[in-house]
């Protein structure tokens, strides 16, 4: 289920909030608990019972074997600790990333000449929605827990809760045990929080349905045909497509805020103005936060950090960015989208980054959006040769065919405006999605709140385009 | 006191922005009441139901069923649906619907009708309209056979008239490849001898004289107003009075002020399901009989909607006796009374048009210049592939029955011709002191077998010209004494100069035995060098 779909909306949404205040406020927190943890069940659900009864499996296992591990110790209690780990990375591994290990290890025994005459038996395996999320969310309990940094949860609804709370589910952000768990059993509802997480959400929404909706098909139009056969389309692609990952993730981290806000929950922020990042370490500070400081606190710190001299450093940075490429998909793009950063990052600690502190933050600020512009035409094209493909049409400047229908026909006026928002709203560090209207009386300010918010459900009633770019991974 | 009664006021303004924010999640609560008030138009196309079951369920694909049923139905919806809508065409100047474009000073269009005035979609080929233009004669040719009249009705585009309201942002689309469409049929209907009416032409004088106030196109709607659409129907009507053996009389056209638009003035808009109705000067259109025609021949009009505001008129005057307007996918019989859809543009076999044709003596094939690159959709290809609907082939059966083998053959379609060396379309010819027999596209043979022979029939095209053939078709019907059909197909015979068996003695039956084979045309292709010869050889 999609949050700026209209069966969210009009259907769960209002029926899950009623259900939760009417049993947080007349009966007992647990309730509150068992109806979210029903909710967010039934939001799963949506996306087919299957991938509903492997989460349920992977969080019966991982809540057994945890409450094992606490009353073991040794070399048992290691030794469960690292089966743990296996079963769950194993599960990610089999439903994620099976398909494309085996094919490419029988594409890699063909080329050297063995035919292997063998077919794996795995078929088509669904990828069950969010597997990445939660799967990262149940490690960071497992690890934390078994190095003490947090308490093992004894109770099953809340550790179920913590891992199946609809709004972190299928998009993130990754939220860690330690951050909410105390929210879990023991939070407050005021009218004052939830008015500011009914604000996240509008602002999440309408940045999804007007922003990323609007400039992803242009996105789409130019992708389709590799980037058509002008320079200047191409760099339009490639910009809407920056765009419309960017809004269309944080919105998603937005509204998850906000829904959590609504129900007494907080959870951290997955971004703080990426674009407006001055380098490439920059850009992973404030990109996807959530992610890339999970990988910060469970790869590269016991990895050793930037603690065992400059080679292992760059080292622990290659294997925390060739991850992050392999976190998000199973396809050689994101793995070389992945490498692209890192070796960006590498290059910079290497001393670019001096160079770059001393230029005009314009060109510091350029350099890294040609960056990560381009390290995201790797990361939306089907492969690593249309990805070059659509490069070569971005510098190809004596070519600028401009006559393409499937292009010009989302040139609207709506289009334009959403762009030039988008991109002001992108590289403008001082606007955050919460204080969208700031500098106005407050009941102007609600009054604005809420005709965005009507606009936004006027405007999803008529959409047809509604993709939602995180829910691969 | 003060602090108090802020904090009061906070809680207060808070708890407002909050209703106003759950008053809307809970739309689908007094939504339908609202919808009461609205509609919606367009297409409205059917989901295919989903059933609950495990896989369903399990797959996800019941709940994505439900998800979409929600969707399009949920309490609210229309209202919700036609505010966005107007939001985007008032504020914002875009177009919610994706087949509509907004042009300068709101004037609507359908986007075909733009790519093919600026010529961003490339003209048909040259061969296209040779094809076509071949086709069309030979059409025109099979229904004179049976005395039937052919014309060809050309109506206007709206992007043609107003190219200076086509939105800048698409001129960028603009190409130049010469002649359009609509100059190449008009040079193609006139080198192949083909009748037809262009009505852009009587339009323009019409336009010179300032015969009507109404538009021809009004901004909000797609097709021509009725005025200019009766007043053409009028003029053709003129028109084939001056070439046709009927006397269809006269007819005039008149306009008078209407309130509010007259469908389809404002379809454009309708179909951008906006709250606010459009504004604009209506006229309505009577057309009038001056002079009744002393004949009322039958009719068949094939074409698309620009015939609704045209050459409907024409029926309803009583100009015509039996009368088909066969429009998009559906059709109308008896003056308009009786309807009927069909279950797609192309889904000829599912009308009667052994009788509606049949019965025509006048058939028009009506196109708009938009909708020249699928002129008809495939109707004349259709009529071409099956001959017998015009009524031409069957009625001019050859009486002479003759000795072929141990079969009896008679031929049908046989027809003067100076396109290939034997002269005819059809016949018994002697090649190599071999009897064999000659098929031409649109010509047929029957042979009659008695129960004791063993024969197979094959054909291939004519190997001294196969090269220059693109292929003909051979319809095979085989029949037994009491004109059962035992099998019916279709052959292909390639240009490759090789023998295709068309029939041997697999049917079992203790009877007569009768083989009808009809020779088309490959569907779409040209007729020319398509000399089919059939043999009959012993089977083995």
């Amino acid at each position: 289920m999609v949050f700026s779909s209209a069966v969210f909306i009009f259907a769960f949404l209002p029926v899950t909030l009623i259900l939760y205040y009417v049993s947080f406020h007349f009966m007992h927190e647990r309730c509150a608990n068992f109806t979210l943890l029903v909710m967010s069940s039934i939001f799963y659900l949506w996306g087919g019972l299957n991938n509903f009864l492997v989460l349920v499996t992977i969080i019966l296992i991982n809540y057994f074997l945890v409450l094992l591990i606490c009353r073991l110790d040794g070399l048992g209690r290691r030794a469960l600790f690292l089966l743990v780990l296996l079963i769950d990375i194993g599960n990610l591994v089999f439903f994620k990333y099976i398909n494309f290990l085996s094919d490419n290890l029988l594409l890699f025994f063909n080329k050297i000449g063995v035919d292997l005459q063998i077919s794996f038996p795995f078929g088509n395996i669904v990828l069950p929605i969010g597997i990445s999320f939660y799967t990262f969310q149940i490690l960071s309990y497992v690890i934390d827990v078994y190095y003490g940094r947090v308490d093992v949860q004894k109770n099953l609804v809340r550790f179920a809760l913590y891992v199946m709370m609809f709004p972190q589910l299928i998009a993130g952000p990754i939220v860690r045990y330690k951050d909410i768990n105390s929210e879990i059993e023991n939070r407050r509802i005021s009218l004052e929080e939830v008015e500011y997480g009914v604000k996240r959400f509008i602002v999440g929404f309408a940045k999804k349905v007007f922003l990323a909706n609007t400039v992803g098909k242009i996105a789409d139009a130019v992708f389709s045909q590799g980037g058509s056969n002008s320079f200047l389309y191409a760099w339009l692609g490639a910009i809407c497509y920056t765009l419309q990952i960017f809004y269309d993730f944080s919105a998603y981290s937005d509204m998850a805020i906000g829904l959590g806000g609504m129900m007494g929950f907080h959870f951290l922020e997955n971004f703080d103005h990426p674009y407006c990042a001055l380098s490439i370490q920059e850009f992973w500070r404030r990109w996807h936060i959530s992610l890339s400081s999970w990988f910060r606190d469970y790869v590269y710190i016991p990895l050793g950090g930037n603690r065992k001299g400059k080679v292992k450093t760059y080292l622990n940075l290659s294997v925390v960015f060739l991850l992050t490429g392999i976190w998000h998909g199973a396809a050689w793009q994101f793995i070389f989208w992945g490498i692209y950063h890192g070796f960006f990052s590498i290059v910079e600690r290497l001393g670019f980054n001096r160079v770059l502190k001393k230029v005009p933050t314009f060109f510091s600020h350029i350099y890294t959006m040609v960056v990560v512009i381009i390290g995201w035409v790797f990361f939306r094209a089907n492969n690593i040769k249309e990805a070059l493909h659509y490069i070569e049409r971005m510098f190809s400047f004596h070519s600028n065919d401009l006559q393409n229908y499937a292009i010009v026909k989302e040139f609207s006026p709506l289009f334009w405006l959403c762009l030039c928002v988008g991109l002001i709203l992108a590289v403008k560090k001082n606007v955050k999605g919460q204080q969208l209207f700031k500098n106005i009386s407050i009941p102007l300010e609600r009054g604005a709140y809420i005709l965005l918010w009507l606009i936004s459900v006027m405007y999803l009633s008529g959409v047809s385009y509604n993709p939602f770019i995180y829910f691969q991974f | 006191m003060k602090k108090g009664l802020s904090k009061f006021s906070t809680i207060k303004g808070r708890s407002i922005f909050l209703l106003c924010f759950f008053s809307v999640l809970f739309i689908p609560l007094y939504g339908g009441f609202i919808d009461r008030f609205f509609q919606l138009d367009g297409v409205v196309k059917s989901r295919e139901v989903v059933s609950l079951n495990y896989h369903t369920l399990a797959s996800g694909e019941y709940q994505t069923y439900l998800n979409s049923k929600w969707e399009d139905n949920f309490p609210g919806r229309v209202f919700l649906l036609k505010a966005r809508n107007q939001i985007l065409y008032s504020a914002l100047g875009e177009s919610p619907n994706q087949n509509v474009i907004i042009g300068k000073h709101k004037y609507l269009y359908g986007s075909d009708y733009i790519l093919y005035e600026i010529q961003a979609v490339p003209p048909e080929t040259e061969e296209y309209f040779e094809n076509l233009g071949s086709s069309l004669a030979t059409l025109s040719e099979l229904l004179a056979q049976s005395g039937k009249e052919l014309y060809v009705f050309i109506t206007p585009s709206k992007a043609r008239y107003f190219r200076e309201n086509i939105p800048s942002t698409y001129m960028i689309l603009q190409a130049d490849y010469g002649k359009t469409n609509y100059e190449k049929l008009c040079e193609c209907l006139k080198e192949n001898g083909i009748n037809y009416f262009d009505s852009n032409e009587v339009i323009k004088e019409a336009q010179e004289h300032n015969e009507f106030k109404a538009p021809l196109f009004h901004a909000t709607g797609i097709h021509w107003n009725k005025v200019w659409g009766e007043y053409s129907a009028a003029c053709f009507l003129e028109y084939m009075n001056s070439i046709s053996k009927y006397d269809l009389g006269a007819v005039n056209v008149s306009e008078t002020k209407s309130l509010k638009p007259i469908d389809p003035d404002a379809d454009l808009y309708s179909s951008l399901n906006l709250l606010v109705p459009p504004k604009g000067d209506w006229y309505a259109a009577k057309m009038d009989v001056v002079k009744a025609g002393s004949d009322h021949p039958n009719v068949f009009f094939r074409g698309g909607s620009f015939m609704g505001q045209s050459l409907s008129a024409l029926i309803s005057c009583g100009i015509f006796g039996e009368n088909t307007h066969f429009e998009n996918y559906y059709y109308f019989r008896n003056n308009y009374k009786d309807y009927q859809e069909l279950s797609g543009f192309t889904a000829y076999e599912e009308l009667n048009l052994d009788q509606y044709v049949g019965e025509a003596d006048i058939v028009v094939l009506e196109v708009n210049e938009a909708a020249i690159a699928h002129m008809s959709w495939g109707f004349i290809d259709y009529l071409l592939a099956h001959p017998e609907y015009t009524d031409a082939v069957w009625n001019i059966a050859s009486e002479s029955q003759e000795e072929w083998g141990n079969a009896k053959i008679r031929f049908e379609g046989v027809r003067d011709t100076d396109l290939n060396p034997w002269g005819v379309t059809a016949g018994l010819i002697c090649e190599d002191n071999q009897k064999y027999a000659l098929l031409n596209p649109f010509s047929a043979m029957s042979i009659e077998f008695d129960q004791e022979t063993q024969e197979t029939i094959r054909a291939r095209i004519y190997p001294e010209v196969a090269e220059f053939s693109d292929g003909a078709v051979l319809r095979v019907v085989i029949r037994d004494e009491n004109e059962k059909v035992l099998s019916e197909y279709e052959c292909k015979l390639s240009n490759e100069s090789e023998w295709t068996t068309v029939f041997s003695d697999m049917i079992e039956t203790d009877n007569r035995v009768t083989v009808d084979i009809t020779c088309l045309n490959e569907e779409g292709g040209s007729d020319s060098c398509d000399w089919v010869i059939v043999e009959c050889i012993k089977s083995n």
